[in-house]
């Protein structure tokens, strides 16, 4: 059966809340030292994102992908269609 | 191809290190080498299962082997191939992560070890749901592409 587009963010919101809900229920079972809360974690994002050393991480982390991933694609293509064939 | 997918990489890595040195070029490289083979792999399954009779129609045309690739074989397999995108995707992103925690200077993977090494645990939450996210949305967005395309 075909679900329309509501219900799958339906879905989507629902799964997503009940990961939320199991990982703060786990953060309270073992301690918020060993595994943050997610108002803690998002809070960390948020500072995280507007300081200029993680922003040049991910800036770093982002160009070595991009650069690995269209070689890997092209390679990978190039020599599927040799093997291939 | 099939043993480089069945090879731990991670064991590959010093000579990684020894080949393109410390940096970069060394992340780099072990990206490429965690997602190319799959979509080598892919794509040569795709091309031994296209219907003989392409083969046959391009013969018959005498088309070159360049027009063979670009006009018959590349649109024919172009499915197994967005496939596979979805999978270096995620492979890739992997391989770099593991090169910046064992040998940069720079980068989230280089940062999650910083992070525990001094048990901070808040950052190597978020640098974790970051990359959930990123790789969660990237998939989603190129299996939407797929069937958009298969329809």
């Amino acid at each position: 059966m075909k679900r329309s587009p509501v219900q799958r963010l339906a879905d989507i919101a629902a799964l997503s809340l009940l990961l939320i809900a199991g990982w703060e229920a786990l953060s309270l079972l073992i301690g918020v030292r060993v595994l943050p809360s997610p108002p803690q974690t998002a809070q960390r994002i948020v500072a995280a994102l507007t300081q200029p050393d993680f922003l040049r991480d991910i800036t770093a982390t982002g160009q070595a992908y991009v650069i690995a991933l269209v070689i890997a694609m092209l390679g990978g293509v190039t020599l599927g269609l040799l093997f291939g064939g | 191809m099939h043993v480089l997918v069945a090879v731990p990489k991670v064991t590959l890595y010093p000579i990684i290190l020894l080949l393109f040195g410390l940096g970069d070029p060394a992340k780099i490289a072990f990206g490429v080498l965690h997602g190319l083979p799959t979509v080598a792999i892919m794509t040569a399954g795709a091309v031994r299962s296209l219907k003989p009779i392409y083969r046959k129609a391009a013969l018959t045309m005498r088309l070159t082997p360049r027009r063979y690739a670009l006009r018959i074989l590349l649109p024919g397999v172009a499915p197994e191939i967005l496939a596979s995108l979805r999978i270096c995707f995620a492979f890739t992103l992997l391989g770099v992560l593991i090169g910046e925690m064992f040998a940069s200077a720079h980068g989230l993977g280089h940062l999650l070890m910083q992070s525990i090494g001094v048990d901070d645990m808040p950052t190597v939450m978020a640098i974790v749901i970051l990359l959930f996210l990123f790789a969660g949305s990237g998939s989603v967005a190129l299996l939407a592409v797929i069937n958009r395309l298969n329809k």
